[in-house]
């Protein structure tokens, strides 16, 4: 019944190459395998399991509204896999991260299902302040999307991307997202999400020779929601920020695997992770740096700081590191503490009332990360 | 001076072979049959042959980890389960590896030890070596035992500690196993308010069941008693079973105090796949000293259970991974009751292709109010294609608790060896004096025989004059 779906809804109806095809088969085979929902190890388990294959309806597009400036191409994928200089790039980035990697089986359900998507395209020596804005608003049951972004050489440009669903019916939406930043390319990209809807996110981001990709996932207090985001440095010099600020209260519930991987040499990645949980909230957060053995000088910092403020609330962490070269510098910490009595007290000395105190003392712990972020739109929705 | 007598040793008795007796080795493999002819020859109680089958029961039906190295090459069906003591093989000493031959020299073992570490020589009849010790510490009402005598002799103690609430028998795959073939090993209870001032060792505990890789350590600790307790070795154990799957269990009851230190070198051919858990009582301290230098493939994790109020766990530990071996080694530790803390120092060097990780878990249950944690985890590598991983999976569940955790890894800096340099030392030396000072933290808790054959260990490997 599921094969039949795919193929009747999204084969016959669409022109997909049968590259694209043969990748959503093996996709599909694979969530078909896993019988049950990946184990981390230790008592971790993922939040998330993929939709009822049997409620899965005709229209599953996920709408995304992008506004950019002229100079930059917004294609739909339909249209892209009949540009051969695009679906060459769809051919080589699509699949990304492959297939037969280890994924949560919601990324399988994804890669087996998506029916639309677009290409964002910013063209050689783009150079503007302003950002470039994603909108997704989920308003069905379940809607899958796609987008891939292509930083052209020497482009220097940011995005902001907003998904604050606020339909509480909606089962799933689910986005997967290619970022390829080429050579010499700076890009910026903050994701900004609350949505009362469960919503999961597969990112793969490949940087080239002297780019630099600096990401921001800021959960803002989303109900259910699960992220894979996976950057591979393969440029020399490649440069990449992983950032997550994470706000959570009530039950609201985030399972976030964040993982860098080192290929070209003299590069550099830094991730930095804070989090607040209140109430009974529950994070999950797996953070890993992968240097190979090619990475020669490589750099490599990851810090995750929790602040637990509820009585019930719960973190998982899992900082790890696999180094297969002996000519690089790789650290981490992580640190879970509570506010501290101390600097509560300095503020309600100073006429502060107790939630205002508080409030100064979590915006100072996350400000680490914000301040990391160049671009002012982005910074003052974060602020706000 | 008349008692100086007491203090030499007289190294000739144990030149001596043992006379044989009846002889027994069980076939390649296990079953049923095997389980229940173990128990036979031991002359066990009904309660510890209903424990070895509900062990073996459940070990035929769990499926082998899913995590960490390998075990691909670890063929169960051809290790073999149970050699009855004084059983004496027809082994030589130029049967044994020429590299563990060249270490015992290098380390410079006496002739007898090295014939007893290698399986060539004699065993050693505990009796004869801790026979004056021993009294001191039965007028202290310390018991310090074979296991397998101490079933017989203690057996209320025994059947109220033996993998209840420890290590219990369905922990997992390899544990069911130990369970259901356990043989040999330490049995020691010491009494409340007893403080034990030197420290324990088991190095010449090799006379029982030749089980030596399915030995079972047993220690409680009473209230407000101290013990330090030693195993193993630095210089290379040789055998020929490929595999090592022993139990410790440690009961710290209240107010008490234990540390135990291991140092593990088994040959290379090696999986040594040990389990070792502390449950510590109300204000009860375990620390925990590791030393991991051979076997192939090791999977070890002591771990520390903190279920008394303002229990605390030290662990430190020390893993070198050389050329075909993989390390992958860490520290547990379960925060259950209120104001409990933990430390966990780990240090790994990785050369010749060596493969270190660290594996940590660190929980704070619900109930733990207070929990202070700190975690440090250091990696050296020495050379291209050496790996080095960390996996510290940390749960925790209470708002109160303060939890740190920091790792690195990289080579020895460039600038460290030319500064010794510079002060006349040759590249190797600084080198040697570098990785000391890497280790110093765990080293400086061992007593002195073993911190000077460790570092002279590592040193021998430092020089790959070693295999």
């Amino acid at each position: 019944m599921i094969k039949e779906y795919l193929i009747d809804n999204l084969i016959k109806n669409k022109d997909f190459p049968d590259w694209m095809i043969e990748g959503r088969n093996a996709a599909l085979n694979k969530l078909v395998s896993l019988r049950h929902n990946t184990k981390y190890g230790l008592g971790m388990y993922p939040f998330f399991s993929p939709p009822d294959l049997g409620h899965l309806e005709k229209d599953i597009d996920l709408p995304i509204t992008i506004s950019a400036p002229d100079n930059v191409h917004i294609v739909s994928l339909t249209e892209a896999l009949c540009i051969p200089y695009y679906q060459n790039i769809l051919k080589e980035y699509y699949h990304l991260p492959f297939v037969p990697e280890k994924l949560p089986s919601t990324a399988y359900f994804l890669k087996a299902f998506i029916p639309s998507g677009y290409i964002i395209h910013v063209p050689k020596g783009f150079h503007d302040d302003s950002p470039i804005t994603i909108d997704i608003q989920a308003n069905k049951n379940l809607q899958l999307g796609y987008l891939l972004i292509l930083a052209d050489e020497d482009c220097q440009v940011s995005f902001i991307e907003k998904n604050q669903n606020t339909n509480p019916s909606t089962y799933l939406a689910a986005l997967a997202t290619n970022i390829i930043a080429q050579d010499n390319a700076k890009v910026e990209y903050t994701r900004l999400h609350k949505s009362v809807a469960p919503h999961f996110v597969l990112q793969s981001t490949t940087i080239g020779n002297n780019a630099e990709v600096t990401f921001l996932d800021a959960n803002q207090g989303s109900t259910l929601a699960q992220a894979d985001i996976r950057t591979t440095l393969v440029g020399e010099k490649s440069r990449v920020k992983h950032m997550h600020m994470i706000r959570l209260e009530k039950e609201q519930k985030y399972d976030v695997f964040s993982a860098i991987h080192h290929q070209g040499s003299h590069s550099h990645s830094e991730m930095l992770s804070k989090t607040i949980l209140n109430d009974s909230s529950h994070a999950i957060y797996r953070g890993l740096t992968n240097i190979n053995q090619d990475a020669m000088d490589a750099v490599a910092s990851q810090k995750e700081d929790t602040l637990l403020l509820g009585e019930k609330a719960k973190i998982d962490t899992v900082p790890m590191l696999e180094i297969q070269n002996d000519l690089v510098q790789a650290h981490h910490s992580t640190a879970i503490t509570h506010i501290n009595a101390e600097q509560l007290f300095y503020l309600q000395s100073r006429g502060l009332s107790t939630p205002e105190s508080k409030e100064i003392i979590m915006q100072g712990f996350l400000a680490p990360v914000w301040e990391r972020i160049s671009c002012k739109a982005a910074r003052a929705i974060l602020l706000s | 001076m008349a008692n100086k007598e007491k203090f030499l040793i007289d190294r000739s008795r144990y030149d001596q072979a043992d006379t044989v007796n009846t002889k027994f080795i069980a076939d390649q493999g296990l079953n049923e049959k095997v389980v229940r002819e173990i128990s036979r020859q031991k002359n066990e109680s009904e309660w510890m042959l209903k424990k070895r089958l509900d062990a073996f029961a459940l070990f035929q039906k769990t499926p082998l980890p899913n995590f960490g190295p390998s075990l691909e090459k670890l063929d169960l069906n051809k290790i073999v389960y149970f050699v009855r003591p004084n059983t004496t093989e027809k082994k030589s000493w130029k049967d044994v590896p020429k590299d563990i031959r060249k270490t015992f020299d290098r380390l410079g073992i006496p002739e007898a030890e090295k014939k007893a570490l290698a399986g060539v020589g004699a065993q050693y009849d505990s009796d004869i070596v801790y026979h004056n010790l021993k009294k001191e510490w039965e007028e202290l009402g310390v018991i310090f035992e074979n296991m397998d005598t101490a079933v017989q002799k203690y057996p209320e103690l025994v059947k109220r500690y033996f993998m209840t609430d420890c290590i219990g028998i369905n922990d997992h795959k390899f544990v069911m196993l130990h369970a259901a073939v356990w043989s040999g090993g330490t049995f020691i209870y010491v009494p409340p308010g007893v403080k034990v001032s030197i420290p324990l060792q088991a190095y010449f505990r090799m006379n029982a069941e030749r089980g030596g890789q399915f030995e079972h350590t047993l220690i409680i600790v009473d209230k407000g008693a101290e013990l330090h307790y030693i195993e193993g070795c630095s210089a290379p154990r040789f055998e020929a079973s490929a595999l090592h799957a022993g139990c410790v269990e440690l009961h710290v009851h209240e107010g008490a105090k234990m540390r135990y230190s291991s140092i593990e070198n088994w040959s290379k051919n090696t999986f040594n796949l040990n389990t070792k858990r502390a449950v510590v009582d109300k204000n009860g301290v375990i620390e925990w000293v590791n030393g991991n230098l051979g076997s192939g493939t090791t999977m070890l994790y002591p771990c520390s259970i903190l279920r008394g109020e303002g229990s605390h766990s030290d662990s430190m530990g020390i893993a070198f991974a050389g050329a075909g071996q993989n390390q992958d080694t860490g520290s547990k530790v379960v925060h259950i009751a209120p104001n409990t803390s933990s430390t966990i120092r780990s240090k790994s060097i990785s050369k010749g292709g060596g493969i270190a990780s660290y594996r940590g878990h660190v929980r704070v249950t619900p109930g733990a109010q207070n929990a202070k944690v700190s975690v440090t985890c250091d990696a050296l590598l020495f050379d291209q294609g050496s790996q080095s991983d960390t996996y510290p999976f940390m749960k925790i569940e209470n708002n109160s608790a303060t939890i740190a955790h920091e790792a690195s890894a990289g080579k020895i800096s460039d600038e460290d060896i030319f500064y010794l340099m510079s002060r006349s030392l040759s590249s190797e030396q600084a080198v040697q004096m570098i990785v000391s000072g890497f280790i110093d933290p765990i080293v400086r808790t061992l007593p002195l025989e073993y911190a000077v054959e460790l570092n002279k260990l590592i040193a021998l490997e430092m020089e790959n004059s070693i295999g």
